[in-house]
């Protein structure tokens, strides 16, 4: 049976905090003072590099960079380290099958698959890295300054809208999940836990989205919105972070190199 | 007629894809630097002529002037018009409140440092400062309604349409907020206010258009808010001073507590 309320919740949860990570960028630290465009450039480079690992040496030292990081720029660790145990959960569900599958070492009278097994371990830390790169780098710049540093960057303005809206449609939906499972909680004694409940919650809440959506448009129009979400310019500026921070990731390429060729 | 009419409407019909009839045959219009208030009851089709009026929706019939042109284009009005939308929930959608405070200057290209300025006065009236860097699902209603209001007068509007405002605001701030957009009303701000109860409107409007899907009255506010069966009929609570100096036989109704008392002296 689903719990729809508990799922619902648990996962409305999840991606509320993510987005409220955004209060960190906020905070006077290390990564918070280098310009958008750096950052941006540097997690797609190191991620990159990051699932081409075929060792595990980089993606745990990727992880320990970020991480280190993340405490030079003053975020929770615990809010932090909190993003990617839960996210790689789901990958090594998926690929966890391989493990067993076709297993010939025997343990705990298990038959597990020697080379699965290392990628699942393998596939788990990649994954890791590569979360902990995208957290560190949304945890500390603002979303703005992130579309205005893609516009300069000269990524297509549809794109940047599209982005733009989708992630503020995200928040509006939430926010009416959220109050809808208040809403039932409060008017439920026993909570019920069937597939017929479930599928009505769902309909309900499509519906909702949907004029949910109308207001939320009507709204970004009442605020000047015409089709193309404009951000306040910030300049491309090379701060001394972003100097030191450059020179770190330029090493960790190296260390690529060396651990991968 | 005339160069100063801002909004001229004229037989205007709303009905929602769902059939409901929202707003039949309704006139309005509004001059520079006035104060209007349209009320009526719940579902009276308040906030839709609203969206209408502040061109945010386009009406099935009748005709709608803005600035005294027929075509005018939206962009020009975004630049003019704040909007505070009923729900709150609507109108914060960004990250945090920071940036649903830039995003409507963002929109209309106004300068970094002009939108400072503004924040910095915005401030000292809604009390932003503690509440910038949280994301606006973790405000409380009446936060969430400030910070709307601020939004909406980030960009120095020339008029403002405010939809149930001050619902979820205390009545300090609340006082507060009427003082200020009273102060800017004096510097040439328009003000439109939509409202389901009475008590504030002696304070935002000084012409109300009485709204029961028609316009069903419209006229000074001492005319409108005086008149106990108009306001009966189309299901409005008259004002409870009004309704103690109709009982006492007083011949100029006041509208406010202070009204009232200065009335009562002077007799
Ligand atoms: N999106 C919509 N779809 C269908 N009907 C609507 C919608 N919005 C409002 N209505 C209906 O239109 C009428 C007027 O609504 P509204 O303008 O919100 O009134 P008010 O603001 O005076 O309470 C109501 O009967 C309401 O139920
Ligand atoms: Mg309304």
């Amino acid at each position: 049976m689903i719990d729809i309320d508990k799922t619902a919740g648990d996962i409305t949860k999840a991606i509320r905090n993510f987005m409220a990570a955004e209060e960190f960028s906020y905070i006077n630290g290390y990564m918070q003072g280098i310009a958008a465009e750096i950052k941006i450039v540097a997690s797609v480079v190191l991620i990159f590099l990051a699932i081409s690992s075929s060792s595990f040496v980089f993606p745990l030292l990727l992880l320990l960079f970020s991480i280190t990081l993340a405490l030079a720029s003053r975020i929770s660790l615990a809010t932090y380290i909190s993003r990617f145990y839960i996210i790689p959960l789901f990958s090594v569900i998926v690929v966890l099958p391989l493990a067993f599958i076709n297993g010939d070492t025997g343990m705990y009278g298990l038959l597990i698959n020697a080379e699965g097994a290392k990628y699942v371990a393998l596939f788990t830390v990649r994954v890791m890295a590569a979360v902990a790169t995208v957290s560190l780098l949304l945890f500390t710049t603002r979303f703005s300054a992130i579309l205005s540093a893609l516009r300069r960057m000269k990524f297509p303005m549809t794109l940047i809208t599209i982005m733009a809206m989708v992630y503020r449609y995200l928040f509006t939906f939430l926010t009416q999940l959220v109050n809808m499972l208040l809403g039932r909680r409060s008017r439920m004694v026993e909570r019920r836990k069937s597939i017929k409940g479930a599928s009505a919650f769902a309909g309900n809440f499509l519906s909702r989205i949907l004029s949910k959506s109308d207001a939320v448009y009507l709204a970004m129009r009442a605020r000047g919105f015409d089709g193309s979400v404009k951000t306040f310019d910030r300049k491309f500026e090379w701060s001394s972070a972003g100097i030191i921070y450059t020179t770190m990731v330029i090493a960790m390429v190296f260390l690529w190199a060396i651990t991968e060729l | 007629m005339g160069d100063n009419r801002i909004i001229e409407a004229e037989g205007i019909t709303y009905t929602y894809p769902d059939g409901t009839l929202a707003v039949e045959n309704a006139h309005f219009y509004l001059e520079r630097g006035e104060r209007v208030a349209i009320v009526g009851p719940n579902g009276s089709g308040k906030s839709t002529l609203l969206k209408i009026l502040s061109a945010l929706m386009e009406p099935q019939e009748g005709s709608i002037r803005f600035y005294g042109k027929e075509n005018v284009k939206e962009k020009e009005l975004r630049k003019k018009f704040g909007i505070i939308l009923q729900n709150p929930d609507d109108m914060l959608f960004n990250a945090t409140v920071m940036e649903d405070l830039e995003f409507g200057p963002a929109q209309i290209g106004m300068k970094r440092n002009e939108f400072e300025k503004i924040l910095e006065e915005l401030d000292e009236i809604f009390s932003l400062s503690p509440l910038l860097k949280k994301p606006p699902f973790k405000l409380s209603e009446g936060e969430k309604q400030r910070v709307a209001m601020a939004c909406a007068l980030a960009t120095k509007p020339e008029v403002l349409f405010l939809d149930e405002p001050f619902s979820a605001l205390d009545v300090g701030m609340k006082r507060k907020v009427v003082e200020y957009l009273n102060k800017l009303n004096a510097e040439g701000m328009a003000m439109v206010t939509v409202s389901h109860e009475l008590d504030i409107i002696p304070r935002v409007a000084d012409r109300v258009y009485l709204l029961n899907r028609r316009v069903v009255a419209e006229g000074k506010v001492e005319e409108i808010l005086s008149n106990d069966k108009i306001l009966t009929e189309n299901g409005m609570e008259p004002l409870p001073v009004a309704k103690i100096a109709a009982a006492l036989g007083m011949k100029d109704i006041p509208l406010t507590i202070e009204e009232f008392i200065n009335a009562l002296k002077s007799k």
